[in-house]
């Protein structure tokens, strides 16, 4: 059995920056892995060790990258691939999945995993994006997994309804949060296999992807302006309030009326 | 899959751009002509003790339509007879067809087959536009559509506009700390909207339109062992009056005297980002571009400092912020500032509400 994890490194978000076209600038910008990622790795690693198997990690982006990579290695991950291209800047979610989707039809993977989202982006739209391009069904919010029979189900989290569902090869899973038990902790031996585990790099002409395909030139949706929000300022009555009952006499006076 | 899906096409007839055709290929192929107009809708729907109802989020994006478009309205609505009184709420929200999708296997949720059914419907009246609400289900049927549809999806927009027949989005982006502001090249342009952010529109009273009921075999169903409900994530977003809390309470004890302060005065109690990523609360109270927004009558802010991300999340008539630090962003964005210790202020309501 072959499962890929989808992780992102997203940029400390103290750093951002954006470019000329409205997008994130991700290249030389201290990266780490993005939680919840590493949330869909540790649920990867759970599947593994009920089911066996293999684990490879994908992520798309810059040459540096491959630190979050190595992270994924310690933790886990049997191998990883790197997708970096500079044809693949500026992507939306469809050029994304896109991409991502020629990286696993090239391995043939049987589970792919994902994080829901990612902290950078929040749209949450590449696990779905990707199942229709694989043709896989999709389970989202996952939140835990069990083995009956032989048999592998995910218990989903919707919020309101918690379902179960029985899940085959074929399948995409975005991770919602961890899985509960102990976080593991890469041992001194894991720290030294990581660094013999391959990390292969592939750009555009390796995925034969067109160049119309991937990044700014393959995606629908186009930034045509950012703004960093401007908050409304208010005439406000200020109220001293050293002793304490004055601020809670004068808020249950607000509540009440 | 026929033309872009496939990885390796680079024809380019996804784009308006004419520059971006590959040699040989006329201009004339214009594949993006616009030929529909309109907005298509998925009215989610939910069940309560008083049986089915529209989902409160599905008639906040028909309130917020109506305003920027007076194009038609379609909505594609899932479920038994039951779901007939539900025809007049949705007529008196703006919406003109329902698509009341009449199958038995459609009655169980299941994204796979939603999303088919919502490409398929597309498909069939060619709209300007799907805009389905960002509920959880919402999130999870939009990018399977646009997928489907091969079109671009934003996500989470908070604000909506028409401009010569293109939806302008404004979405949030890296955890509100950015506004960023997107369209799409094709048809249907496609959004998932917060929910929170707009306000439902009147209902017109004596709205009418039309019903087409439609059956539809979906080809993917899940094999679901079990379901079952579970108790509401505490909600926040449909109090009248929040309590908050926010970095400037060191205690995590302070939470308990919060707690009971909303009890006796009809409160719920909410947090900021700092907060929730400590553990102390759950991300489902959490307000702000990275949480959830609320629109109560009154927010009390405690020990909030008021960044620019946590203030995007309020949508409140009145905010009073109750804070040590005259300097503190928030105290120019409340209506009134109570400035003083927030915990002890915390400890003197419920020392009187005690009474």
């Amino acid at each position: 059995m072959k499962i890929a994890v989808m992780i992102k490194q997203v940029p400390d978000s103290k750093l951002i920056e954006i470019d000329e076209n409205g997008n994130l600038r991700r290249d030389g910008v201290p990266a780490m892995v993005d939680p919840f990622g590493f949330f869909g790795l540790r649920f990867a690693v759970k599947m593994k060790e009920l089911l066996g198997g293999t684990i490879t990690v994908i992520t798309m982006g810059p040459n540096q990258a491959v630190e979050a990579l190595k992270r994924c290695l310690e933790y886990g991950a049997d191998d990883a691939v790197l997708l970096s291209d500079r044809a693949f800047a500026g992507a939306d979610t469809f050029a994304s999945s896109r991409t991502l989707a020629q990286s696993i039809l090239d391995g043939d993977y049987d589970y792919i995993v994902c994080g829901m989202q990612a902290t950078d982006g929040d749209t949450g739209q590449v696990p779905a994006e990707l199942s229709v391009m694989l043709g896989f069904q999709l389970v989202s919010y996952a939140s835990d997994l069990e083995i009956d029979d032989g048999k592998l189900f995910i218990k989903q989290n919707y919020g309101d309804t918690v379902r179960k569902v029985a899940v085959d090869k074929g399948t995409v899973i975005s991770v919602s949060r961890e899985i509960p038990g102990e976080r593991p902790f890469p041992s001194i031996r894991e720290h030294i296999n990581a660094k013999n585990k391959p990390i292969v790099t592939k750009d555009r002409v390796a995925l034969n992807l067109g160049a119309y395909s991937t990044g700014m030139k393959g995606s629908f949706t186009k930034v045509v302006k950012t703004a960093t929000p401007i908050p409304v300022k208010k005439q406000s009555t200020i109220i001293d309030s050293s002793d304490p009952e004055v601020g809670a006499s004068e808020l249950l006076k607000e509540v009440n009326q | 899959m026929s033309d872009c899906g496939s990885g390796s096409c680079s024809t380019g007839s996804c784009s308006s751009d004419k520059d971006r055709l590959p040699p040989g290929m006329l201009s004339v192929y214009d594949l993006n002509q616009q030929t529909g107009l309109g907005t298509l809708v998925w009215a989610e729907t939910v069940k309560d003790e008083n049986g089915m109802k529209i989902h409160p989020a599905v008639l906040e994006i028909l309130g917020k339509i109506k305003s920027i478009s007076d194009d038609r309205v379609f909505a594609m609505i899932t479920g038994s007879v039951e779901i007939k009184p539900l025809y007049k709420i949705l007529f008196e929200h703006g919406v003109d067809t329902i698509y009341h999708i009449r199958d038995k296997s459609m009655e169980t949720y299941g994204p796979e087959a939603y999303a088919e059914c919502l490409a398929d419907l597309s498909s069939r009246i060619n709209p300007m536009s799907i805009i389905i609400a960002g509920t959880t289900r919402g999130r999870e049927i939009a990018p399977l559509v646009a997928a489907t549809l091969k079109t671009g999806l934003t996500a989470d927009c908070t604000e909506l506009s028409m401009e010569d027949g293109k939806l302008v989005m404004t979405r949030p982006a890296f955890g509100g700390d950015l506004l960023a502001t997107i369209i799409c090249d094709k048809h249907p342009q496609m959004a998932t909207v917060r929910p929170g952010v707009f306000s439902p529109s009147e209902p017109a009273e004596g709205r009418s339109g039309t019903v087409i009921s439609r059956p539809f075999k979906p080809k993917i169903l899940k094999e679901i062992a079990n379901e079952q409900k579970v108790p509401d994530d505490y909600d926040i977003s449909e109090a009248k009056i929040l309590i908050s809390l926010g970095n400037g309470i060191k205690d995590k004890s302070t939470i308990e005297i919060a707690e009971y302060v909303a009890s006796k005065i009809g409160a719920k109690v909410s947090c900021s980002r700092a907060l929730a990523e400590k553990g102390w609360f759950d991300r489902s109270r959490q307000v702000g571009q990275s949480g959830r927004t609320v629109s109560p009558d009154i927010y009390l802010a405690f020990g909030i400092s008021g960044s620019s991300q946590h203030m995007a999340g309020i949508r409140a008539k009145k905010i009073i912020s109750i804070n040590n630090d005259p300097d503190a962003p928030i105290c120019a964005l409340s209506d009134k500032c109570i400035i003083g210790d927030a915990t002890e202020i915390l400890k003197a309501m419920k020392r009187s509400l005690e009474q």
